[in-house]
């Protein structure tokens, strides 16, 4: 845990105002893209707030075992699984892969000022396929790639969100890269 | 793979969980090897696709409803916490209450038996004796039930007293009396005819002399009335003492078991060297002092000095002052808890605004402006008294489309976000106001904040007065930068209410170029 973070929890348990907002609001855009990967953007607000609400709630329960940011992603975690359950992966997938189009994000923004026009058609097209790819994965797959590759956990954050081990963490993380290789097909991207 | 390297440790390279000779390992293999080293540039090249694939902006909307959901449980926790003090300031009253009603009642307690220390000299040998009666009575439905016992008793109750039931009997019956208050195992002892008798005049002679019924003189009127009613039990009583009448050697014996505090068993006889008379009127007072029943055990667990007699009536007036000075001190310390539990319910001084107030200021760093310390001299000219009074002025600057998510410090204008922010939703609760401000100039701004991109509906500058914790005619000055610091608007803006202020196209409130930069000064009462 940052030391930052303990200073900010600590003043959490106490009740000072904004205290939460402010140890939490900085991991709301990696929960966010979490949540989104998971379940689609539609639901993933909700989702979120849901998350921050139940945070919220529980905080004063938090022993510090983990990092809060590994403790509130896990509480992320729990609550799209629920949502994962009732929604087809495949509309999963046409939602991240429609939010292309829209070019909401913020990398968009960045990037387009780099390439061309085709280079960025080509590019928008990648994304796509590998929003397929990960939305055909199986749930322990596309959630594990998605904290490694999201929001940037260690193999033994991962494995504190997940409750496995760090060698869980790296079998199941090289299963599911392969797997993702294989749809996009010829194995690579 | 065709070299047959382990793959998991390629992956665990790429995301740089190796170290030591694993690493060594895999940096040793992909030198030589092409394929893996394709492999490792493949992992990469999936990393950085997903990332951009789904590193996504959370939507202002799920940050405002977040806030909302949290100021509702806060609310709710504050309600719980409001309650929790209503309920530790009531305990605290009834506290002090208690406290208060205890001291008065001791006090009054004092008072009368004070009073009838004075008005009743004879009272103090009636209370020796007045309990037996009392015992007698209980017993006495056990004892009588046949006409001729009641007149029997009744005629020896009326008998007049011989002299050998006088003195020494008495002495004893008075002594023990205070010594036993509540003597259930023994059947009276020490109890005489003439004793009850003598009590009985009196307390007819104190009856009558007393004027309105006071707690004492109440006691006693309902124990004068005892002897006619109680002739029975007076009769037998009478018998049982004729039976056992003690001697002046036993009644010395018990004076000394009282005063050593031998409690019985023990009997000395050792004759005492005050005369009876004192012993009994010193024992007396020292009995109706506050509580006799639990005096008289304090006199009693006195320790024992074998050999060494000391007058009793010094003993005792020792032991008097020694208990009243315990008194005083009981006294002073119920005294002392009254001030403590009226701190305990006091109003604290400083206000929580005012600590929220301070808090704010650290946290934020308030940023001076020249603009606003202007103002502030301006102000502080204008309406000097206000100042001297204790109000100050407060100023934060803004600069890009300030949303109640924005943070009040930007430490860098690339737009990455501080590691130390104060949201202004944070500054709204600790009293500042929340001001958001549109990009008037560009028509595709971006919000630095969030890196949204602003619409044409966004280039209005809105103030948003939201629910600061400022009086409801607190003064809001609000400064707009054009071709200086002017005052654009002067005056109250209601709590809660959405201002909006139109930018003139003309003329770019701001220098920066991209963002709009808008200072508040906001006076508030610390």
């Amino acid at each position: 845990m940052l030391k930052g973070d303990s200073g900010l929890l600590a003043a959490v348990k106490r009740g000072r105002p904004g205290a939460f907002e402010e140890l939490a609001v900085p991991l709301a855009d990696r929960l966010y893209s979490l949540l989104a990967g998971m379940v689609g953007k539609t639901d993933a607000e909700d989702l979120l707030q849901e998350t921050f609400l139940k945070a919220f709630k529980s905080v004063r329960d938090f022993r510090g075992g983990c990092s809060f940011a590994t403790w509130i992603t896990k509480i992320a975690i729990n609550t799209a699984r629920s949502q994962v359950r009732k929604k087809h992966p495949v509309s999963i997938a046409e939602e991240i892969a429609g939010d292309e189009d829209s070019s909401g994000d913020r990398f968009d923004s960045v990037a387009s000022d780099a390439v061309t026009p085709a280079e960025a058609a080509e590019k928008k097209e990648q994304k796509k396929q590998v929003a397929l790819a990960l939305a055909k994965l199986a749930d322990e797959e596309r959630e594990i790639l998605l904290l490694r590759e999201i929001d940037g956990l260690s193999y033994e954050e991962i494995g504190g969100v997940l409750d496995i081990s760090p060698d869980a963490v790296r079998s199941r993380l090289h299963r599911a890269r392969q797997h993702v290789f294989g749809l996009l097909g010829g194995g690579r991207v | 793979m065709s070299c047959g390297f382990d793959e998991s440790l390629l992956h665990a390279y790429v995301d740089e969980e190796l170290s030591g000779d694993d690493k060594t390992k895999v940096l040793g293999h992909i030198v030589w090897c092409e394929s893996c080293r394709k492999e490792v540039e493949n992992i990469k090249k999936l990393s950085k696709q997903i990332k951009e694939t789904f590193a996504k902006q959370a939507p202002i909307s799920a940050l405002e409803g977040i806030q909302r959901g949290i100021e509702g449980v806060g609310t709710k926790r504050g309600m719980w916490a409001f309650k929790y003090h209503i309920v530790a300031a009531a305990a605290a009253l009834v506290i002090v209450s208690v406290v208060s009603l205890e001291i008065f009642r001791a006090s009054e307690q004092n008072d009368l038996s004070e009073i009838a220390r004075i008005r009743t000299p004879a009272l103090r040998e009636e209370e020796e004796t007045a309990e037996k009666p009392k015992t007698a009575a209980e017993e006495a439905p056990k004892k009588t039930g046949k006409t001729e016992q009641i007149e029997t008793a009744f005629d020896s109750f009326l008998a007049p007293p011989t002299a050998e039931e006088k003195g020494p009997a008495e002495s004893a019956a008075a002594v023990e009396a205070q010594a036993r208050p509540a003597p259930a195992a023994e059947p009276a002892p020490a109890r005489s005819a003439p004793a009850v008798r003598k009590a009985g005049a009196e307390v007819e002679d104190l009856a009558k002399a007393m004027t309105p019924p006071a707690p004492p003189a109440g006691a006693i009127k309902t124990q004068a009335g005892a002897p006619l009613a109680q002739a029975p039990a007076a009769a037998s009583l009478t018998k049982e003492v004729e039976a056992n009448v003690p001697r002046a050697p036993k009644t010395e014996a018990k004076d000394e078991r009282l005063l050593s505090g031998a409690g019985g068993g023990e009997k000395k006889t050792g004759a005492l060297s005050a005369p009876r008379k004192e012993e009994k009127r010193a024992t007396t007072d020292f009995g109706r002092g506050t509580q006799p029943g639990k005096e008289s055990t304090k006199v009693a667990t006195q320790p024992a000095k074998p050999g060494v007699k000391a007058p009793v009536g010094d003993m005792v007036r020792e032991a008097e002052a020694a208990l009243k000075g315990k008194d005083a001190g009981a006294l002073a310390e119920a005294g002392a808890a009254k001030p403590v539990a009226a701190q305990a319910v006091a109003p604290q001084a400083p206000s929580g605004q005012q600590t929220l107030a301070v808090a704010a200021d650290k946290q934020a760093g308030v940023q001076e402006t020249p603009a606003a310390n202007a103002v502030a001299a301006e102000k502080a000219k204008t309406e000097p008294d206000k100042e001297k009074a204790g109000a100050a002025m407060r100023s934060f600057s803004m600069e890009g489309l300030v949303t109640e998510w924005s943070p009040i410090i930007r430490l860098s204008a690339s737009g990455q976000r501080s590691a130390r922010v104060m949201t202004l939703r944070q500054a709204q609760v600790l009293g500042a106001i929340v001001v958001s401000v549109g990009d008037p100039v560009h028509r595709e701004g971006m919000d630095i904040t969030t890196r949204r991109t602003l619409s044409w509906n966004e280039q209005m500058v809105k103030i948003f007065v939201l629910e600061a914790k400022l009086a409801q005619d607190a003064p809001v000055h609000i400064m707009q930068r054009t071709e200086g610091w002017v005052k654009a608007e002067e005056g109250v803006i209601p709590i809660s209410e959405e201002v909006p202020y139109m930018v003139m196209p003309n003329k770019p409130i701001t220098e920066t170029g991209r963002y709009a930069t808008i200072t508040v000064v906001t006076q508030d009462r610390r």
